[in-house]
């Protein structure tokens, strides 16, 4: 049986947050209907959000799910 | 979310306490008496549990100045999760085992019944405390 690998699931959400106007975590917590506490856990890769709130995410800064989300280093 | 967290454990430990004083003289005391004095104490760990939230959803809203905690989204609900699959897997093993403790190595039914009550507050706190380090 394959070695399960864990992969570690990055993102680039805290920049594009900047880069659009300086949105701040309450505006893209409000925007995607999550509180403001899953958006600093996600900028801090301390939760994995589910594929529906990434493409979410990802919406709203109108960007490919795999531009904002990516493999980081192993 | 962890006003309810705090809550749930705050009261879980206020009828742990309760209770532990309650029944002091459990070996003398008949199953009937045992029984109300758990059923008591099942009853404050809900009661306390609801004021304590109330309390601290207050509390925190004060001293935070954010009266946004409301909202629930999947991270909450996963976390949940995780908390009632601990507490569940730990109060079926000490289901199990009190089971056992009675069946086969004649424990007191008093025991026992203190046993399985216990061993649901402990599942509770011991979920809490895992969603707060979910969260911390």
């Amino acid at each position: 049986m394959p070695k399960k690998k864990k992969i570690n699931i990055e993102n680039s959400v805290r920049k594009l947050r900047f880069d659009n106007n300086e949105m701040t975590q309450q505006e893209l917590a409000d925007l995607v209907g999550v509180s403001r506490q899953t958006v600093v856990a996600i900028e801090k890769y301390k939760y994995t959000p589910s594929l529906e709130l990434a493409f979410k995410i990802s919406t709203v800064f109108n960007k490919e799910i795999q531009e904002v989300f990516y493999i980081g280093e192993q | 979310m962890t006003a309810r967290i705090l809550g749930d454990m705050g009261g879980t430990l206020l009828a742990m306490f309760w209770t532990w004083r309650n029944l002091n003289e459990f070996s003398t005391m008949t199953v009937k008496e045992v029984a109300k004095v758990l059923t008591q104490g099942i009853g404050i760990a809900i009661v306390a549990a609801i004021v304590l939230t109330i309390l601290f959803t207050i509390l925190s809203a004060v001293l935070s100045g954010n009266h946004n905690e409301g909202i629930e989204d999947e991270r909450d609900r996963l976390y949940e999760s995780y908390s009632v699959q601990l507490s569940s897997g730990l109060f079926g093993i000490a289901f199990i085992a009190t089971l056992v403790s009675l069946g086969w190595f004649n424990l007191p039914i008093n025991t026992g019944l203190i046993a399985l009550v216990y061993s649901g507050f402990t599942a509770v706190i011991a979920g809490g405390i895992l969603n707060l380090f979910l969260y911390r």
